[in-house]
């Protein structure tokens, strides 16, 4: 523990204090120079935005979509088992699997969803060549691979709510959306809020798709944070500027998960 | 509900069921098609068997690939089980100073992205000659403070009596815990355990850097490998591969499905 989570976490604020030289050591101290350099680089404010638009779309999407899955899986009905396993199967598959699933399937020449897209008559139909297309895929198989654990975590808390609070609701003639929206919604709001925050948090360290099915490109529009921090350390050796960035990381995640605890979590109803 | 409400929401639900699954479903069906077919796009060929299989297995290093990563999980799921068991033993039953703080201490790593310490991580198993071999792989990753706070968690829940009980008899330290506390944690336990095997056998990032023979490269990075050299091209073994890749884990979810249903509530409602 000492060795590989403190002292690491010490190392990496030292070694974005310095500058690196050829062979990959932190050599000569140039205090918040790294910061100053990554700051100023349009490149890694473009990661920081693409970064940020991806963690919205992707968490809001992986909850809603589990939460859809969740409310049609925990209806009375015979099979019911069978569809949960279907939906909680995304939590089996890995993400460098699931991406190799997913580059399949964008592939230009063979894959299902490019041949669909030039039926519905699109030209271009590398989808990853595209820098919006590109986001769209990665988000895409990020949502699909987060679906599986919060659908399963949802699951065990819709299960919890009383099934006579929506007998009653539908008696009072309530529509399945208001039914969901004013009942589930805050029945389940702790598991919820608990998604929220470790769906944003794993949304700022999304790695393998990016690795696997983009490369960071095109033109970095996938170039996150996590992705550039892999990239500034292990190809371009530079040490200095990527523990600046991995700092950068760190705080932006402490930041974000503080935000969420200090204005989410009073809407929470714990019982 | 009536007849032709539940024939909608069936309906509904096979079709949402079949989109989710579609990835997973296309890549089982394309690992069976020979790759001719697929590059000329005739999905609906009937030309299925299992050659694809049997390449992967003799043209390809997957299945050490595979043993690699069994080893791997294997040894970290074990070192986690020891680890994690005193540590949280102690912060269940033991009275010492600086309890509450150390406990803190851990729980912050939670917080902390491993992105931020993978560099001096990288550094440290250099220096200590660990690149490319078991230990590089496992030995960071024999503590883990989810797991210890997950354990203590069950722990607490050990009645006194049986501590009294135990005592009473004359029982020691160790034969307490493993006579009494893990027995009565055993659900907590198992689900811990998969936990721990079905992380690690899925990770990327670390396998990423640490490994360059394959000897010791797990599946997820040999994934990568293969999708790097010309086997690329064959969709039909690559996809073959990846199916090998993640059978294991997909059949660990389906089985030790309510297991993870239970251990995430227990970390999903706040107490």
């Amino acid at each position: 523990m000492a060795v590989f989570t403190y002292y690491p976490m010490i190392m990496t604020v030292i070694n974005s204090l310095f500058a690196t030289n050829l062979t990959g050591k932190a050599a000569n101290f140039v205090g918040v120079g790294n910061y100053v350099t990554i700051f100023s680089d349009p490149l890694f404010f473009k990661s920081l935005g693409n970064t940020f638009i991806f963690v919205a779309v992707t968490s809001v999407s992986t909850i809603a979509l589990a939460l859809i899955l969740a409310r049609l899986a925990t209806q009375r009905l015979r099979g019911a088992g069978f569809f949960r396993t279907a939906f909680a199967s995304t939590m089996g598959v890995s993400a460098a699997a699931a991406s190799i699933l997913w580059l399949f399937l964008f592939n230009p020449s063979v894959g299902l969803i490019s041949i669909l897209l030039k039926m519905i008559g699109f030209a271009q139909v590398n989808v990853l060549t595209n820098p919006t297309g590109a986001m769209i895929a990665v988000i895409l198989s990020s949502v699909w691979m987060g679906s599986g654990f919060a659908f399963l975590n949802l699951l065990g808390a819709l299960q919890s709510v009383p099934q006579d609070y929506y007998d009653v609701a539908s008696l009072a003639g309530w529509s399945n959306w208001r039914q969901t929206w004013k009942i589930t919604i805050p029945m389940v709001s702790p598991t919820l809020f608990f998604l929220i925050v470790v769906e944003v948090i794993g949304a700022f360290k999304t790695f393998t798709q990016i690795d696997l099915i983009t490369g960071g490109g095109p033109d970095n529009t996938t170039n996150f944070i996590a992705y550039k921090v892999y990239q500034d350390a292990f190809n371009y050796r530079n040490i200095g500027i990527a523990s600046a960035e991995a700092i950068v990381l760190t705080v932006i995640i402490a930041l974000a998960t503080w935000v969420q605890f200090r204005f989410t979590e009073r809407k929470v109803y714990y019982q | 509900m009536t007849r032709v409400k539940r024939s909608v929401h069936y309906m509904l639900l096979i079709l949402i069921a079949l989109l989710m699954m579609a990835p997973l479903l296309l890549g089982i069906w394309a690992s069976l098609l020979p790759t001719t077919d697929i590059v000329a796009g005739h999905f609906t060929s009937l030309n299925i068997s299992l050659t694809n299989y049997v390449n992967a297995i003799k043209t390809t290093p997957v299945v050490l690939y595979m043993w690699n990563s069994l080893v791997m999980s294997t040894l970290i799921m074990l070192g986690q089980f020891v680890f994690c068991t005193l540590a949280a033993y102690a912060f269940a039953f033991l009275q010492f100073r600086f309890k509450n703080g150390l406990f803190f201490a851990f729980l912050i790593t939670m917080m902390l992205p491993f992105e931020a310490q993978i560099i001096p991580n990288f550094q440290t198993v250099r220096a200590l000659g660990w690149l490319d071999s078991y230990p590089g792989l496992t030995i960071p990753f024999f503590t883990s403070a989810f797991g210890v706070f997950m354990l203590r968690q069950a722990f607490l829940q050990v009645p006194n009596e049986l501590k009294e009980y135990s005592d009473l008899i004359g029982l020691g330290r160790l034969q307490f815990l493993w006579r009494i506390v893990l027995p009565y944690s055993r659900s907590t336990l198992i689900t811990f355990g998969l936990y721990t095997f079905l992380t690690h056998w899925n990770q990327y990032l670390w396998p990423l850097i640490t490994t360059f023979s394959d000897a010791h490269r797990p599946t997820q990075v040999g994934l990568k490998q293969l999708q790097a050299e010309d086997t690329f091209s064959n969709w039909g073994v690559i996809m073959a591969t990846a199916i090998l890749v993640l059978l294991p884990t997909l059949l660990i979810l389906i089985v030790g499905q309510r297991y993870f249903r239970k251990g995430l509530n227990a970390g999903g409602v706040k107490g």
